[in-house]
């Protein structure tokens, strides 16, 4: 689909809202600044992604710098990073994509049924890399570390 | 007086977040029972007695709303107040929750104090 520039800048605005109000409230992280993707392309992010359906289709990919990975499952679980372990980082990572994919539909479509996938870790942002031009995607430098995040929405019913 | 509560979620993690943000909202907690799915939950109240219960939406095996449609359905468990924790809070999902039976809803993400009030509000504490 075409979307106007408008729309653009609602969904924009929708993932800044989603993804400092989620930060701050379950992490207790601030977003310092929005950067550029490719300021932070040299780094190793951890990855997930989940798809939904409903009202519309699409899907969020998320994407979280190692360096801040854990301090975020420490925060959000309530144990020092070192007690860490990959599954419960990785659990962290996933419920985070899941808040982050409701928060923004919330938003966006607020009288609207959505059926949310289950978020699930991926190997890599490819899939994101490859649509970017389709999707809206932004950074946020939380300061120790970055989260990237691609959302895709398509609004029209498919044909059936 | 200490309540007994069950979480429902798929997510270890977001089990493990609600159990902390119980212990901070400043009420005393019993027993903290956990499951993963509507189903699981079924088989734990089949067992033992809870004050309140705190459910997801999207849940694997059965969901928070055929959980709901089943703890209605159970004469035994239609005084215990379930509160369902989702990120999913559209208008329209939060009407059909509480239509299927809810008592509460508390957004993801949500802050102990909020928890809190929600809570104190189906379970009727006073603080008089």
């Amino acid at each position: 689909m075409v979307e106007s520039e408008n729309e653009r800048a609602q969904v924009a605005e929708c993932l800044r809202q989603s993804a400092g109000e989620v930060l701050e409230t379950m992490f207790f992280l601030s977003v310092e600044r929005e950067a550029g993707w490719e300021e932070v392309a040299h780094k190793e992010h951890l990855y997930a992604e989940m798809d939904f359906q409903g009202a519309a289709e699409g899907r969020l990919e998320l994407a979280v710098s190692r360096d801040i990975a854990p301090v975020l499952a420490a925060g959000f679980l309530g144990k020092e990073e070192p007690e860490l372990t990959q599954p419960e980082i990785e659990g962290v990572v996933c419920e985070l994509a899941n808040m982050l994919c409701g928060s923004v539909l919330s938003r966006l479509e607020s009288q609207s049924l959505f059926q949310l996938g289950a978020p699930q870790m991926t190997q890599s942002d490819l899939e994101c890399l490859s649509r970017m031009d389709a999707g809206h995607k932004c950074v946020f430098d939380l300061g120790l570390g970055d989260v990237k995040l691609c959302f895709w929405m398509w609004r029209e019913a498919r044909a059936a | 007086m200490a309540y007994d509560v069950l979480i429902v979620d798929d997510s270890p993690a977001m089990r493990s977040f609600i159990g902390r943000v119980l212990g901070l909202t400043g009420m005393e907690i019993g027993e903290r029972l956990e499951a993963g799915h509507g189903r699981e939950a079924l088989e734990i109240l089949g067992r033992s007695w809870v004050d309140v219960i705190l459910t997801d939406i999207n849940m694997p095996v059965m969901n928070g709303e055929e959980f709901l449609e089943q703890v209605a359905a159970r004469g035994d468990l239609k005084t215990v107040p379930v509160v369902v924790v989702s990120t999913d809070s559209t208008g329209t999902r939060v009407e059909r929750m509480m239509s299927l039976g809810a008592k509460g809803y508390v957004k993801k993400p949500f802050s102990p104090e909020s928890l809190r009030e929600e809570l104190e509000r189906v379970l009727e504490v006073s603080h008089g």
